[in-house]
């Protein structure tokens, strides 16, 4: 069997491997997601993530980020605790993954070392590689399973090319099993080994040897005369005390691959003339090597990642006790990280207040997972090309609708500052020329939208708003409850703190429920009340009616988003 | 006081005929005995008819109606919105009427449009599952206040004068002719008398009442009609029943409110109307058929008016008198410079004037003629506060730091308030509240006055309007006004609002026990 | 012992209004576990005066000065009244011990005596009462001296007028001046809120400002008089600070809800209440009741914030008010209790509900609707027994009283809920001894 491809084959992989780790990591101090990091230069990022380093490992802080090692990177606490099922799957993964890796792939360098006649057919490193790999298998459809189950209704962020390498991840298993099988009944290979070992291709002298292999160890011959002599196999097994014992053990333990090999037994022969233990070998191989090189590009890069921004989570000074804001030095570098840590979970989503906001408009990047690949994307300058017009606005409606609950970031498995990386993101929007709502909305008074919604010519003359986009101010029911007495604006602290003629507050949250009473939302969609409500529920909690104040006052702002954004783009076209 | 024309009752007939008047060059007096509108032009449906309702029964009725509506859409474009109609029929109701109908409708020359079920539920989510027949036709809403207070303030500008709060007591009679009029102001100022060459009794429901006092017997019924008002609007056009006229067939949409009514209740007096409990339920119960809304929604207020039909006499259906209106020479009465102009509908009010006015100038000798059909009704600041949903609009565009909403329900800011009471006093008026919520929104919304009224009153306190103890008498009577419309409501959300301002108008200030301050 | 969920509670009480939050501070301070469930929004309407009797008979309007001989006169007149079923001591003894509570978590009350005392209101009409906030109590004797005054109001504050107040009570009291400010820091604003001042006046150097402004209006005047809105938790410190700055007695004057006075009544009261152990569910409303089969406890099905959660108590006190509080529903036919569906004492007709006059005299009939109770504060089902054995009900949702009419409003939600948890602790010792 020629192995001549495999070596370079190894070295180009590993080449291309390390170059893209190596533009993936330095991406930690290149990518500046927020205008805040564009102060920061790539070489003082670089020295505040050594000096991060250095006080890790020398300073107080060690314990804790020995802690998040053990606890979060290796035993994902924080993914047990919200998603049984797939904590299970990661960790089939992860350990019968770096079991095979060791015991298996690097075996020269672990197992021979390690273990005394360390021989991959002996006992038990036969039944363990068959357990491992199995495992994994399990956790890969455990994953696959849970992804099915739980999806939030949109196509699952950037999907294809984690798809692609889980389906890389499968082959490679699935080959390596096919491989082991092959060669535990191809006859081709126990002639080479009986030649190569044994020294012998006379057929009369490994007949009993034969006979045993073919009962015990499952090689497929075809010339095979059945039934077998039990003296045959008799002899046989003492031939193999002496010739074979000290490498080969019988197959049955590999409980996959074995009784693969029986299943194989009547193809044997076709494969072994068709020379498949060298291609099995190296499409086994090869896709392990393909695996390697394309590691870094796929979002299975987070295997790195994520451990590494869990054991930053843990060295960066904690988010709420730190007294001192976090350098943005240190902290550009872990938005930046973050991109690369997500593992697309999608628990964020689930637990996302605006969620189902996200279905009625139909927009996938309200949601934390889908956002946090936009935000990527503008932060590296793809979401502003030609062609991408209609992922930015939508990407800037999910980033300025969010409510900032912070539901996600105290999910996230990996420990993701998300609310950091959201408030970035928004300053990158603004940036960009993506004002949020609150800015173009407010850049002119609410009548001034009213009269441009009058212009639109209407099916429906009542201002009632879809349904089933905006359940509460399209349900007159939500308001005739309203007594007048001014509770909601009493208790209203934006309100209270608008001292300002000329940008202070223009509608007061009773007034904004009595003009939808009066069926006249068109007035207050551009009102600064509704932009500038603070979501302290004040008003929703003292209203001695249950007016839903505050709730109503949030559906329109996603309702303003749609209606005004409409006639905001009518006007620019005209 | 002297004057050509002497018009008696400030309805849209009486305002309309002084602008007629004075847009002749015919100097003319009006005395209204209460407000603008006050009995059954203010207290109606709003509707200006495309006819629809009347063309199997009335077809005269019909044409009328079509003609005068078109004619107002133009002219008075301010005072309607031009919502369009659906005439409804459900499950049970006549099947042959529904066949006839588009056919009635062609011979009176009515635009009557089928429209799929389905489609009209969509554009109307308010209609019935039950609905098997829609019809579309051209009907409108039409604010009569805005169209009597308009076209008074076109008169008066045109030198016609009006006199509210007065009542005519006497009249002083020569042989054929009325020399003069005695009239009697509700202030206590002493007693008017009013010279004039012409008196119109315009006086709607209570022509009966002022004919005789002239000595001219006038045989006329009275039927009462109840509607209700609902806390929010329901659906955007004007929705009929589709079957022969009776009660609750129509929902009016009034602005940001939706008008449900009538009934029709032959009354003998005229004292004390007011719409009762059981009216209200047989307008829910009834008009609920076509819309189910009606039966769960919020009401705020009720009213009822008096029909005036003249002709009939005895019990007999008050829908089958017609709804045509009648002009009285009063010749055969033996006089010559009297006439009564009465009955119709508050659509056919333009061409009621204009036949009263044709008449008394050919009693005067002037020629002109009449230019109410094709002269716009000129837009007048003052009056346009009865427009709902108009001064949230006025407020936002600008105001100043004095001009915050004294009335939130409907939000009516303090300027509009400052301009009514202005333009009443340059007339000599002394405005009080009541008047003031007859010219705008305030007390009309969700709070009926629980709220607005004290606020209007601090406010005019502090302009220096109101002295003494005048706040409380006028707060007093505003409740007054504002209830006789609540209590025949008054359950569900409503009866907590009006338990509200019960805590607070009686259980905190004691507005029942007018306690006077000394110990 | 105070029901965590799955623990059984021994009272319950349903409703944060005044009667609501009465019943639980006393449940509290017999020991009793309780739960509250309900929003203390309704609060908000409070003036901060709290009445005992003030009218009796009510269509002949006759004012009292002595609440307890007025409280004498109901009993003889309307047994039914349920003021009329408790004793007078009782009631006082109720008063003294809410008004303590009220004191303890920093909202002062003047010292109740045996008399009503009379102030008057923001639009110039004049208001008799029992308890009043220490606040305003300088107010009573002004109006009784008739002594040289001045009111101040701020522009902007819609619902206040001191010229209407001026103007409404000048005719016998010639002293009476008014003056208007603008609210410092809020000159910009056009619309102001009493809520607002209220927090503003908090921090002592918008305070001083104000005071700067008011002080050279002062004159000859010998008190001050300005709206409700001297602070909402640091009342006290407001009110001390104003009469220090303008050495002069300074008293609110009660307002239009939403009331600042209202206000500090509702986060006292739920301060005090949590304070003294009562499980607020302060979002939360009741969807239903059942009644345990072994008749000792009840299971409260919540709504609201709390949707799903059960609530088990020993007891349960029904303080839902009437029909702004939502214990009452009015259908377009009758009156329902919201929750039960418990007979309702009404009038035979919608058509009687009501009065053609607003201000009639008489009264309307529907405010004396409401549930009718055993001597125990029982409701009644339709037959006449005790709807379940531990269920009562407290405060307004009771027929057979006006007190929009009768001036009776907290009077009859202290009294009846002090009465109620009386009984309650009664039974439950019977239950437990027995």
């Amino acid at each position: 069997m020629s192995t001549a491809l495999f070596h370079p084959a190894l070295y180009a992989s590993l080449a291309l491997c390390a170059l893209g780790l190596a533009w993936r990591m330095s991406a930690w101090f290149r990518v500046r997601v927020g205008p805040d990091a564009c102060t920061v230069t790539p070489w003082q990022r670089m020295v505040a993530a050594l000096r991060g380093v250095a006080v890790a490992l020398f300073g107080r802080r060690l314990f804790r980020v020995l802690g998040a090692l053990v606890l979060d990177a290796l035993l994902l606490r924080r993914l047990y605790a919200n998603a049984k099922l797939r904590w299970l799957g990661h960790q089939l993964i992860l350990v019968g993954f770096t079991l095979l890796l060791l015991m298996h792939a690097l075996a020269a360098l672990v197992s021979e070392k390690l273990f005394q006649g360390y021989q991959p057919t002996l006992e038990p490193y036969l039944f363990l590689r068959n357990l491992f790999g199995v495992m994994v298998l399990v956790g890969v459809g455990l994953l696959w399973f849970g992804r099915r189950r739980e999806r939030s209704g949109f196509a699952q962020a950037r999907a294809f090319l984690g798809a692609a390498f889980v389906a890389l991840l499968g082959f490679v298993l699935v080959s390596g099993f096919l491989l082991e099988a092959h060669k535990i009944a191809s006859p081709r290979a126990f002639y080479r080994m009986t030649e190569q070992y044994a020294g012998t291709t006379d057929a009369e002298q490994l007949k009993p040897l034969r006979a045993l292999w073919a009962s015990e160890f499952g090689v497929a011959f075809a010339d095979l005369q059945q039934p077998i002599a039990a003296d045959l196999v008799e002899r046989g097994r003492e031939l193999q005390r002496d010739a074979c014992a000290s490498c080969h053990a019988k197959p049955a333990s590999a409980f996959v691959s074995y009784p693969l090999a029986r299943l194989l037994a009547p193809v044997t022969g076709l494969m072994d003339a068709a020379g498949a233990d060298t291609w099995l070998w190296y499409l086994h191989v090869f896709a392990c090597l393909l695996g390697l090189a394309s590691l870094p590009f796929t979002r299975f890069f987070h295997v790195l990642a994520a451990p590494i921004s869990l054991l930053v989570d843990a060295a960066a000074p904690q988010r709420a006790l730190s007294a001192q804001p976090y350098a943005i030095e240190a902290r550009a570098s872990q938005r930046a990280l973050a991109l690369d840590a997500c593992v697309r979970c999608g628990i964020c989503d689930e637990r996302c207040s605006v969620a189902l906001l996200a279905r009625y408009l139909g927009n996938p990047d309200l949601l934390p997972s889908h956002k946090l690949i936009a935000t990527g994307a503008l932060a590296k300058g793809r979401l502003l090309r030609s062609g991408e017009e209609e992922h930015a606005l939508r990407a800037a409606e999910g980033a300025f609708l969010c409510t900032d609950c912070g539901r996600c970031t105290s999910r996230c498995p990996v420990g993701l500052d998300l609310e950091d990386l959201w408030q970035a993101g928004r300053g990158d929007l603004a940036v960009a020329g993506l004002a949020p709502p609150a800015q173009w909305v407010q850049a002119r008074p609410a009548l001034a939208w009213a009269e441009s919604l009058e212009a639109v010519p209407r099916q429906h003359g009542l201002a009632a708003p879809d349904a089933a986009f905006a359940p509460l101010s399209a349900d007159r029911r939500s308001f005739s409850r309203c007594v007048q007495c001014q509770t909601c604006t009493n208790v209203c602290p934006v309100v209270a703190h608008s001292t300002d003629a000329e940008h202070g507050i223009d509608l007061t949250p009773q007034k904004v429920m009595n003009l939808l009473r009066l069926g006249l939302s068109d007035l207050a969609l551009g009102s600064r009340m509704v932009w500038d409500c603070a979501s302290c529920y004040q008003c929703q909690e003292s209203c001695p009616e249950g007016v839903r104040v505050a709730d109503i006052i949030y559906e329109l702002r996603a309702l303003a988003v749609r209606r005004l954004g409409s006639v905001r783009s009518r006007r620019q076209a005209a | 006081m002297q004057t050509q024309v002497l018009i008696i009752g400030g309805g849209v007939t009486g305002t309309a005929l002084a602008r007629d008047l004075a847009l002749r060059g015919v100097d003319c007096i009006l005395v209204e005995k209460g407000d603008l509108n006050a009995g059954a032009s203010g207290r109606n449906h709003g509707l200006l008819h495309s006819g629809a309702r009347y063309v199997a029964g009335d077809r005269d009725a019909a044409m009328e109606c079509r003609a005068e509506g078109e004619i107002l859409k133009r002219v008075a474009a301010q005072a309607i919105e031009d919502t369009g109609g659906y005439f409804v029929a459900v499950q049970g109701d006549d099947e042959r009427y529904i066949a006839d109908f588009p056919g009635y409708c062609e011979r009176s020359g009515i635009d009557a449009r089928r429209v799929d079920v389905a489609t009209a539920r969509a554009l109307e989510p308010a209609l019935s599952e039950q609905a098997i027949a829609v019809f579309e036709v051209p009907d409108a809403a039409i604010d009569p206040f805005r169209l009597s207070l308009e076209s008074m303030a076109h008169a008066r500008s045109l030198g016609a004068r009006l006199l509210r709060r007065s009542r005519v007591v006497g009249f002083e009679r020569e042989g054929s002719r009325i020399r003069a009029v005695r009239v009697q102001s509700l202030g206590g100022a002493p007693e008017l008398r009013i010279e004039a060459e012409q008196v119109v009794n315009a006086a709607g429901a209570w022509a009966r009442d002022v004919a005789l006092l002239a000595g001219a017997p006038l045989a006329m019924t009275y039927s009462k009609g109840t509607l209700l008002v609902t806390h929010e609007r329901l659906a955007r056009r004007v929705v009929n029943r589709l079957r022969r006229p009776s009660n609750a067939d129509i929902m009016m949409p009034g602005g940001t409110v939706s008008i449900v009514g009538t009934t029709s209740t032959p009354v003998a007096a005229l004292d004390d109307i007011h719409p009762t409990t059981a009216e209200a339920d047989l307008i829910v119960e009834e008009a609920a058929c076509m819309l189910p809304a009606l039966a769960a929604t919020r009401y705020i207020r009720a009213y009822a008016g008096v029909r005036p039909l003249v002709g009939a006499a005895g019990g007999a259906d008050a829908r089958a008198v017609s709804r045509g209106f009648a002009l009285f020479d009063h010749e055969d009465h033996g006089l010559a410079n009297f006439a009564t102009i009465t009955g119709g509908k508050l659509t056919s009010c333009r061409l009621m004037a204009e036949r009263a006015a044709d008449l008394v100038c050919r009693r005067l000798g002037v020629t002109q003629a009449c230019v109410t059909a094709t002269t716009p009704l000129p837009v007048a600041a003052e009056c346009a506060w009865t427009e709902p949903g108009r001064s949230p609009r006025v407020w936002m565009r600008a105001h100043g730091l004095e001009d915050t909403l004294l009335c939130e329900c409907e939000m009516v800011p303090a300027s509009a308030v400052d301009a009514i009471y202005a333009a009443l006093r340059a007339a000599g008026d002394t405005p009080t509240l009541t008047d003031i919520g007859l010219r705008s929104r305030v007390g009309k919304g969700a709070c009926q006055g629980a709220f607005c009224a004290p606020r209007a009153v601090a406010h005019l306190y502090n302009r220096g309007d109101f002295q003494a103890r005048r706040g409380l008498d006028e707060i007093v009577a505003f409740f007054g006004e504002r209830w006789r419309g609540q209590h025949a409501v008054l359950w569900g959300e409503q009866l907590a609002q009006a338990e509200l301002m019960e805590a607070l108008h009686c259980g905190l200030f004691g507005e029942e026990l007018r306690e006077e301050e000394s110990p | 012992m105070t029901g965590a969920r799955g623990d059984i509670c021994d009272v319950a009480v349903i409703g944060a209004g005044m009667a609501g939050m009465s019943a639980a501070l006393f449940a509290a301070e017999r020991g009793l576990s309780c739960i509250q469930v309900g929003n203390a929004g309704s609060l908000l309407f409070a003036s901060g005066l709290l009445d005992f009797l003030g009218v009796h008979p009510v269509p002949e309007r006759q004012l009292w000065q002595s609440p307890l001989e007025a409280l004498a006169a109901l009993g003889r007149d309307e047994p039914d009244h349920p003021l009329a079923r408790l004793d007078a001591d009782l009631i006082r003894s109720a008063f003294e011990s809410f008004v303590t509570a009220l004191g303890a978590a920093g909202l002062a009350y003047a010292p109740l005596g045996e008399r009503n005392r009379k102030l008057f209101t923001s639009i110039g009409t004049i208001k008799t009462t029992y308890g009043v906030p220490r606040s305003m109590v300088a107010g009573v004797r002004v109006l009784e001296q008739r002594s040289p005054c001045l009111l101040v109001d701020f522009r902007g504050l819609r619902e206040f007028s001191a010229a209407q107040i001026a103007a409404t009570l000048g005719r016998n009291w010639p002293g009476l001046r008014q003056q208007r400010i603008e609210f410092p820091g809020y000159e910009a604003v056009p619309e102001l809120y009493a809520a607002h001042l209220a927090r503003a006046l908090e921090s002592g150097e918008l305070r001083a400002r104000t005071i700067a402004r008011i002080k050279p209006l002062l004159g000859d005047a010998r008190s001050l008089g300005v709206p409700a809105v001297l602070g909402l938790a640091r009342a006290s410190e407001v009110h001390a600070a104003f009469e220090a700055g303008l050495g002069l007695p300074v008293f609110e004057i009660p307002t239009m809800p939403t009331s600042v006075p209202g206000l500090r009544l509702r986060t006292a009261l739920e301060t005090v209440v949590s304070a003294r152990g009562v499980l607020r569910r302060r979002q939360a409303s009741v969807r239903g009741l059942s009644f345990g089969a072994d008749a000792a406890t009840i299971t409260l099905e919540l709504d609201g914030a709390a949707a799903g959660e059960r609530v088990h108590a020993r007891a349960v006190v029904l303080a839902t008010g009437r029909f702004t509080g939502r214990g009452l529903t009015a259908e377009r036919k009758q009156v329902r209790e919201s929750i039960l569906g418990l007979p309702v004492h009404q009038p035979a007709s919608r058509a009687a509900w009501h009065q053609r006059d607003f201000l009639d005299p008489s009264g309307h009939a529907i405010n004396r609707a409401g549930l009718l109770t055993d001597a125990a504060w029982r409701p009644l089902d339709a037959q006449g027994r005790p709807a379940w054995k531990r269920l009562y009900a407290v405060g307004s949702i009771l027929a057979h009283q006006d007190w929009m009419r009768s001036k009776c409003g907290s009077g009859l939600a202290i009294a009846t809920a002090w009465g109620a948890i009386e009984q309650v602790a009664r039974d439950l010792r019977a239950t437990a001894t027995g």
